[in-house]
C-alpha cells in the first residue's frame, strides 16, 4: 500500500508553512533574545528598533494583555522575559515589521543591559546548588539494600549522555492571522496545535473559541515541535492582536539552532548487582536531568527515563531516582524516545562492564536478563503477550550471534588498521502518554453525498504517515480505496482538545477514533439498506470492493449508491468518534500502575568498522527483528524503523551539541553539528518483522513505529566501543556519549588513564 | 542591465538586484516553491537546483545549492527546479522513493529529486557509489537515507548496457526513460539565442569581490544585497586549468569540480580524484572557487592546504598592475591577508613537480563526508630511490592559519625514508603548530591527530617500505 502523500512530495507539491501563500499585508516577525546565560535585566531599550523604517510594532512583555506565562506542565516559562533572563536564546522582545529582512536589521538595534549571575550548565552542580525543577522522582520495586548482600558481583560507575538537535529540515514556523472579532488563525508547524490554541488564549487573555490552530503538515517534528513551537506562534499571535495584520514568524537555521531546546543530556551513577550466575538482582540509579532554565515537558520525560530504566530486562530489586536539574540552557524537551533512551543507556553501559568482570559476553548476560510473560516492570505493570524473547530468539538464529562473534574476532586478529566490533540491543518501550489524561483523541467523519470521504483528527502529518494510515482505516470499514478518502489538516474548529501527536500513539489513537467514527456511519448505512430493501434484520451487510455485500454476497448496490440514496433519506452521514485508550491508569503519587496499553519490543545487532590511524569509523551492517505487531502499512513502517534507528546512531555517535561555559551554544550551525548523511548510511540495514500471533495493540492491531526503533542506535555506541578496545589493548573506555571519531581516536591515543 | 535566462521552462528577463539569492528568487519572485530553505549554509541541500550553461554546442549542467547562489550567476544560463523536472506522472526516481517509503515528511525530497538528476546528466557511470557521491550535499533526517539509496539504485538498472557518448544521445535516453521533461531537448538552441549583457564592475575602489560566494553567501548573504558586489565570474573569464612551461597554471575561479574533472590534473595527482570527495559536496564543489577558498583564509580550507603543499604562488591584480606572492607567505595570521582591498586573485602558478614523486592528502573530520576537518594535511614528496630530494608539507586546523610546515618540510630533505625518519617528522610537526580547542576538537587531539595523519601519509606513499604497525602508537 502506497503513502499516496509521498507523490507530491517527490514532486515539490507538498505545502509547508512557509510555502503558504500569506495573505497581502503579512508582516513579519524577528525575535530580539537574550545573549546572556543569567543575569537581572537592568535596561531594554527598543528605541532604536522602533525609529527603523518598515517597523510596524516591537513589543515587550509590557505589551502582554493577558498573562506572560507559556509553560505547559509547570507554569515557569515567560514567553517575553521581564525581570531575569535564564539561558542565552531567551525572548525578550518580538519586532514586526514589512520584511524578515527588516525586522532581523532592526532587533540588531535593541539593546539590553543585563548584570550577570552564576551561570550553570552542568545538571550535577545544579542539584547540589538545590536548582531543581521539581521534588526528585524515585521508582522502585523489592528491597535492592536487602539484595545487594546476595549478588555475587556488585560495581558502581557513571554514564553521561549527550544532547540532541532535532534538526527537523523545517524550521519552526508559524502564521497568525485575525478574523473578525478579535478572534484569530493561526497556523503552525505544531505536534500540538491545542497547546498553541490554549497558550495563545492565556497570553492574550481571551477564551480558548477565539483561537483556530492549523497545523497543515510539519517538515519533520521529532519532539521539537511538541511543546517548542508554541512561543513563535504565540508570538505571532501577540503581533496580529497589536497591529491588526498577519504575521509570520519563521525561524532561521541559526535561530531555530540557538532558541529551541533538544534532547536532554543526562548524567547518571549507577549501582548494580549480579548473582554468579550473571542475573540482575539489584539495580540502584541517579538520573540527573540537564533540562535547562524551564521545565519544559522534562518531567514527563524524567517519568519516562525512570519507567524503562530496565529496559527489556526484568529486574526484581530496583531503585531509580530521577532529579530534573535547571540549568542555564534553553530548555530541554521532547524527542523521539522521550527520555526512555537516556534510562536504557545506562542500563546497557553496566551489563557491558559487568560481562567484562563477569568475563562473559554483554549478549549472554542480556539474554539471561530477558523479561518475561507477566513478569513486572518497576512501574507496577507486568508484560502480556511478551515479545522480548520471541524478537531475540529470532534474530540469534537468522543473525547467528555466535558466528558473528567469530568474524570479528577472526577480522581483528588479521587487521591492524582497522577493528571491528558488535554489539546486541534488545529493546522494550511502552505506548501510550505515560500522563493518563493525554490518551484521548476524536476524529471527525464526513461522508459526502458523491461518496467521497474526509477525516478529522488531532494527528499532525509530519513524515511518519499518519494521515495515509488513517485513510486506509477509513477505507478499510467503508471498503473503499483509500483514493476515496482525504485526510484532512489538523485544525482545533474541527477537533477540539486534541493531545500533541507525539508518544508514537498519532496513528494507534486517531486511528481507533476514526475506525470508531466509520464504524457508526457504517451502522446506520446498514440499517438503512435493511429498511430500504426490506431485509431481514439478521441480514449480515458488509462493504466490500466499492460494492454492498449481503450475506457475504456481492449487491448490484455501489457504495456511492448507497451513500446518495441514504443522504436522500435524511441519514447523517457525518460522526464524531472518540477514543480513551482503555484499561490504563497510573498513580503519580506511589509511581505504580498500568501506564502503557502494550510495549514493543525488538532486538539488534550492529557492527562497527573502526580506522585505528585516524579514529573514524563506519557501521557495516544492522540485523534487527523488530515486533510491529500486525503492521497495517509495511512500507511505512519500515521506512520509520530505519529512520529512527539512524538518528539513534546519530544521537551516539556524530551529533555533539557543545555548550560553552557561559552557556553558549557553539555547535549552532549545520556546518559545525553533523547529523548522518548519506554516506554515513550503514552498509546494510535488515529488518524482519517478527511473526506476530497473539498481540493485542494498537489500532487493528497494528503497533506503534515512531520512537522504539530509536534504541536500537545503543548498540552502534557499544559496537564501537568494542572496536576501540580490540584497537587500545582493551583499556577502559568511559561511558561517555557521543563516540565521535575525537573520542574514539584520544580512547586509543590520548593519555593512558 | 537585465538578467536573462531560462528558468524550467519559461524565458525570464529581470532587472532584479543580482545579489538576491536563486532560492529568495525562486520562491519569492515566482513562487516555485519545491524549493526549501532548510540551512542557508549550503549544507542540507533542500534548496539544490540545477544550472545549465552552454559549453561548445551542448549545455552543462551542475547542482547547485541555491541558497549560496546569486542570481547574477544564472545570467544566460538554464535555472531547473524540482518544477522543472517533473514530467507527467512520476519519474521512475520520484516512483521508486514512493514505492520505498525514500520519502517521509517531504521536506527535503525535492532536493534529492534534483540532485540525482544532476547525477543522470552528468555522471560518467551509472552505477551506486558515484550516485551517493552526487547525494552527499543532501540530508534527510527522516528516512536515514538507506531507502533512498535502495530508489537511487533501483533506477540504475534502467542504465544496464546502456552507454551514451554525447549529450544529446544523454537527454535523448533520459527522456526517453521518462527521467527528464521534453523540453529538455530545445534548451541549447533556446539558450544559445540569449544576448546577455555584461555589468562592468562599477567603483572597484569599495567592493566586495564574490568568487563563487560560497563562504561569503553564508557569512553575510543579506547584507550583501546592500553592497557594491563585484562577481569575478565576469572578470576572470577563460581558461581553467593550463600549462606554461614547466609551470601549472590555475584560474582562481577554477571550481574544486574544474580541478577534478581537468584531465591535467588527473594526469599530475591522480589522487585528486579520491579526495575531492572529502572537499564539501558535489553542489559545494561546483561553485567554490580556489581564489574563493584561499581568500577566505580559514584555518582548514581544504584547498589552500593542497595548495600549499604545491608550493603554490597566487598572481594578485587591483585591474592595472599584478603581483605575485607565494601562498605560504600569504596568509599572514588569522583571517589576515598580504592583499590591498582593491586587488583580487587572479590565477594560482605551481612549478610542475619534476622526478619521481609522491603525494598524499589527509582529512579527519568529525563525519567524512560534507564536513569541516578537524586537521587536515597535505604532501609533496620527491624522490630517488629512498631518498628525498625535496618535500612540501601542509597542515589545516592546528594554527590561526593553513600552515606551511617549513621546520618539518626542511626535516625531510636529503633524508632517506625509513621508520624513524617518519616518526621524528611527526614530533617535528608537533613542534611548530598552535592548535586551539574548538568545536572541531580539543588541542591535544588535533596535536596527536595531526601526527597520525603524518604516519598516513606515508604508509600510503610507501606502503612498500612501512607496515601498519609503524604508524599505529
Amino acid at each position: 500500500m502506497l503513502n499516496y502523500d509521498s507523490i507530491r512530495h517527490v514532486r515539490g507539491e507538498s505545502i509547508f508553512l512557509d510555502d503558504y501563500g500569506a495573505p497581502q499585508g503579512t508582516l513579519f516577525g524577528a525575535v530580539f533574545y537574550s545573549p546572556s546565560a543569567h543575569g537581572k535585566i537592568k535596561s531594554l531599550d527598543i528605541s532604536g528598533a522602533v525609529k527603523h523604517p518598515g517597523v510596524r510594532a516591537v513589543l515587550t512583555a509590557n505589551d502582554i494583555p493577558g498573562e506572560n506565562q507559556i509553560g505547559g506542565i509547570i507554569q515557569d516559562e515567560k514567553l517575553l522575559a521581564d525581570t531575569e533572563v535564564e539561558f542565552i536564546g531567551e525572548p525578550v522582545a518580538f519586532v514586526v515589521a514589512e520584511s524578515f529582512l527588516t525586522a532581523r536589521k532592526a532587533a540588531k538595534k535593541i539593546k539590553i543591559e543585563i548584570e550577570k549571575l552564576e551561570v550553570i550548565t552542568n545538571p550535577k552542580t545544579a542539584c547540589e546548588k538545590g536548582r531543581l525543577i521539581m521534588d526528585p522522582r524515585t521508582y522502585s520495586c523489592g528491597n535492592p539494600e536487602e539484595a545487594w548482600s546476595k549478588c555475587g558481583l556488585v560495581f558502581e560507575g557513571t554514564v553521561e549522555s549527550g544532547g540532541q538537535e532535532h534538526l527537523y529540515l523545517e524550521t519552526q514556523s508559524s502564521l497568525a492571522i485575525p478574523i473578525e472579532g478579535g478572534s484569530i488563525k493561526i497556523i503552525s508547524s505544531t505536534q500540538n496545535p491545542t497547546a498553541i490554541q490554549r497558550t495563545a488564549a492565556k497570553v492574550l487573555g481571551m477564551t480558548d473559541n477565539h483561537f483556530e490552530c492549523e497545523a497543515m503538515r510539519l517538515g519533520g517534528g521529532f519532539g521539537g515541535k511538541e511543546d517548542q513551537a508554541t512561543a513563535w506562534a504565540v508570538l505571532a499571535a501577540l503581533g496580529c492582536k497589536v497591529t491588526g495584520k498577519p504575521v509570520k514568524v519563521v525561524l532561521s537555521r541559526q535561530e531555530d539552532m540557538r532558541l529551541t531546546g533538544k534532547r536532554h543530556p543526562y548524567i547518571s551513577d549507577y549501582k548494580i548487582g549480579f548473582s554468579k550466575e550473571g542475573k540482575i538482582l539489584a539495580y540502584e540509579v541517579s538520573f540527573y536531568q540537564n533540562a535547562g532554565a524551564a521545565a519544559d515537558l522534562s518531567p514527563a520525560i524524567l517519568d519516562r527515563t525512570l519507567a524503562h530504566c530496565t529496559g527489556s530486562y526484568f529486574i526484581p530489586n530496583v531503585k531509580a531516582t530521577g532529579y530534573s536539574c535547571k540549568t542555564n540552557l534553553p530548555p530541554n524537551t521532547a524527542f523521539r524516545g522521550f527520555g526512555g533512551p537516556q534510562g536504557m543507556f545506562v542500563l546497557e553501559a553496566a551489563i557491558h562492564k559487568a560481562a567484562e568482570k563477569l568475563n562473559v559476553l554483554p549478549y549472554e548476560l542480556q539474554e539471561k536478563n530477558l523479561i518475561r510473560e507477566g513478569e513486572e516492570f518497576p512501574y507496577g505493570q507486568k508484560t502480556e503477550f511478551c515479545k522480548a524473547e520471541a524478537c531475540w530468539n529470532e534474530a540469534k538464529s537468522k543473525f547467528n550471534f555466535e558466528s558473528v562473534k567469530i568474524e570479528v574476532d577472526k577480522f581483528n586478529a588479521n587487521s591492524k588498521l582497522f577493528k571491528k566490533g558488535f554489539a546486541v540491543m534488545p529493546i522494550c518501550f511502552g505506548i501510550s502518554f505515560t500522563n493518563t489524561m493525554l490518551n484521548q483523541a476524536s476524529s471527525l467523519v464526513h461522508v459526502y453525498a458523491d461518496g467521497s470521504v474526509s477525516v478529522s483528527t488531532g494527528a499532525v502529518e509530519m513524515g511518519q504517515g499518519v494521515n495515509m494510515k488513517i485513510r486506509q482505516v477509513a477505507a478499510a470499514i467503508f471498503g473503499i480505496s483509500t483514493d476515496r478518502i482525504r485526510s484532512e489538516f489538523t485544525n482545533t474548529t474541527r477537533n477540539a482538545n486534541t493531545s500533541a501527536t507525539a508518544a508514537s500513539s498519532g496513528a494507534d489513537m486517531n486511528g481507533n477514533a476514526t475506525r470508531i467514527a466509520c464504524e457508526e456511519i457504517a451502522e446506520r448505512l446498514k440499517k438503512f439498506y435493511i429498511s430500504a430493501n426490506k431485509l431481514d434484520e439478521r441480514t449480515v451487510i458488509t462493504f466490500e470492493n466499492g460494492f454492498v455485500y449481503t450475506n457475504g454476497k456481492k449487491t448490484d448496490t455501489s457504495w456511492e449508491q448507497i451513500v446518495i440514496s441514504a443522504y436522500k433519506s435524511r441519514i447523517d452521514l457525518s460522526s464524531h468518534g472518540f477514543y480513551a485508550t482503555p484499561k490504563i491508569h497510573f498513580d503519580p503519587a506511589a509511581n505504580k500502575g498500568r501506564p502503557f496499553a502494550y510495549h514493543v519490543y525488538g532486538t539488534a545487532v550492529i557492527t562497527a568498522t573502526l580506522d585505528c590511524i585516524r579514529g573514524t569509523y563506519e557501521f557495516d551492517s544492522v540485523n534487527i527483528v523488530h515486533d510491529f505487531g500486525k503492521s497495517i502499512n509495511p512500507v511505512i513502517d519500515r521506512s520509520q524503523a530505519e529512520g529512527a534507528l539512524m538518528q539513534g546512531i546519530g544521537w551516539l555517535t556524530l551529533e555533539e551539541i557543545i555548550f560553552n561555559e557561559q552557556g553558549r551554544l557553539t555547535t549552532d550551525t549545520l556546518s559545525a553539528y553533523k547529523v548522518p548523511d548519506i554516506g554515513f548510511t550503514p552498509k546494510k540495514i535488515e529488518i524482519e518483522f517478527l511473526e506476530n500471533k497473539d498481540v493485542n495493540a494498537g489500532v487493528f492491531n497494528s503497533k506503534a513505529i515512531g520512537e522504539p526503533p530509536f534504541m536500537y542506535g545503543i548498540a552502534a555506541y557499544f559496537a564501537l566501543v568494542n572496536a576501540v578496545k580490540a584497537a587500545n589493548g582493551n583499556r577502559e573506555v568511559s561511558i561517555n556519549a557521543p563516540m565521535t571519531p575525537e573520542k574514539a581516536f584520544m580512547n586509543i591515543y590520548g593519555e593512558k588513564k | 542591465m537585465n538578467l536573462k535566462f531560462i528558468c524550467n521552462n519559461e524565458y525570464v528577463e529581470t532587472d532584479i538586484n543580482p545579489s538576491v539569492t536563486v532560492l529568495d528568487f525562486l520562491r519569492m519572485h515566482k513562487r516555485l516553491t519545491g524549493t526549501k530553505e532548510g540551512c542557508r549554509e549550503g549544507d542540507c541541500g533542500a534548496c539544490s537546483v540545477l544550472v545549465g550553461e552552454m559549453a561548445g554546442n551542448f549545455v552543462q549542467y551542475k547542482s547547485v545549492n541555491s541558497c549560496l547562489l546569486p542570481v547574477s550567476e544564472i545570467n544566460g544560463k538554464h535555472l531547473v527546479s524540482v518544477e522543472g523536472l517533473n514530467v507527467n506522472g512520476l519519474t521512475p526516481f520520484q516512483e521508486a522513493l514512493v514505492k520505498e517509503s525514500g520519502t517521509q515528511c517531504g521536506f527535503c525530497t525535492p532536493g534529492f529529486v534534483v540532485s540525482y538528476t544532476a547525477f543522470l546528466l552528468t555522471t560518467e557511470s551509472y552505477d551506486s557509489e558515484t550516485a551517493k557521491v552526487y547525494l552527499t550535499g543532501n540530508l534527510c533526517r527522516c528516512t536515514g537515507h538507506y531507502r533512498i539509496i535502495s530508489s537511487a539504485e533501483k533506477v540504475l538498472a534502467l542504465f544496464k548496457e546502456r552507454t551514451v557518448t554525447n549529450f544529446t544521445e544523454r537527454i535523448d535516453l533520459l527522456i526517453s526513460l521518462g527521467l527528464l521533461p521534453e523540453y529538455f531537448r530545445d534548451i541549447p538552441s533556446r539558450l544559445a539565442a540569449i544576448k546577455r549583457e555584461h555589468r562592468a564592475a562599477e567603483n572597484p575602489q569599495d567592493t566586495v569581490f564574490v568568487s563563487g560566494g560560497t563562504d561569503l553567501f553564508v557569512q553575510q548573504g543579506h547584507e550583501l544585497l546592500d553592497k557594491n558586489v563585484v562577481f569575478l565570474s565576469g572578470i576572470l573569464k577563460g581558461e581553467k586549468i593550463w600549462i606554461e612551461g614547466t609551470d601549472l597554471f590555475l584560474n582562481a575561479s577554477a571550481t574544486v569540480s574544474d580541478l577534478e574533472n581537468s584531465s591535467i590534473i588527473r594526469k599530475i595527482f591522480p589522487e585528486f580524484k579520491n579526495i575531492a570527495s572529502l572537499f564539501g559536496s558535489m553542489q559545494i564543489r561546483n561553485r567554490a572557487t580556489l581564489g574563493g577558498n584561499i581568500n577566505n583564509a580559514s584555518p582548514i580550507g581544504d584547498m589552500s592546504v593542497f595548495l600549499l603543499s604545491l608550493n603554490a604562488k597566487v598572481f594578485l591584480s587591483n585591474g592595472k598592475t599584478t603581483r605575485s606572492v607565494f601562498l605560504k607567505d600569504y596568509f599572514k595570521d588569522y583571517k589576515v591577508l598580504d592583499r590591498n582591498r582593491d586587488e583580487y586573485m587572479q590565477k594560482i602558478g605551481i612549478r610542475l613537480p619534476s622526478g619521481n614523486y609522491k603525494f598524499s592528502y589527509e582529512k579527519v573530520s568529525k563525519r567524512t563526508y560534507l564536513d569541516i576537518a578537524s586537521v587536515n594535511t597535505s604532501i609533496l614528496l620527491g624522490y630517488n630511490g629512498r631518498a628525498i630530494t625535496y618535500a612540501y608539507l601542509s597542515a589545516g586546523g592546528v594554527a590561526p592559519v593553513p600552515l606551511y610546515l617549513k621546520n618539518s618540510s626542511e626535516f625531510l630533505k636529503e633524508k632517506e625514508v625509513t621508520a624513524a625518519l617518519m616518526n621524528g617528522l611527526a614530533e617535528t610537526a608537533a613542534a611548530e603548530i598552535k592548535p586551539i580547542s574548538d568545536v572541531r576538537g580539543s588541542a591535544e587531539y588535533k596535536t596527536l591527530l595531526l601526527k597520525q595523519l603524518i604516519k598516513a601519509h606515508f604508509l600510503r606513499m610507501f606502503p612498500e617500505i612501512f607496515k601498519p604497525e609503524d604508524a599505529l602508537c
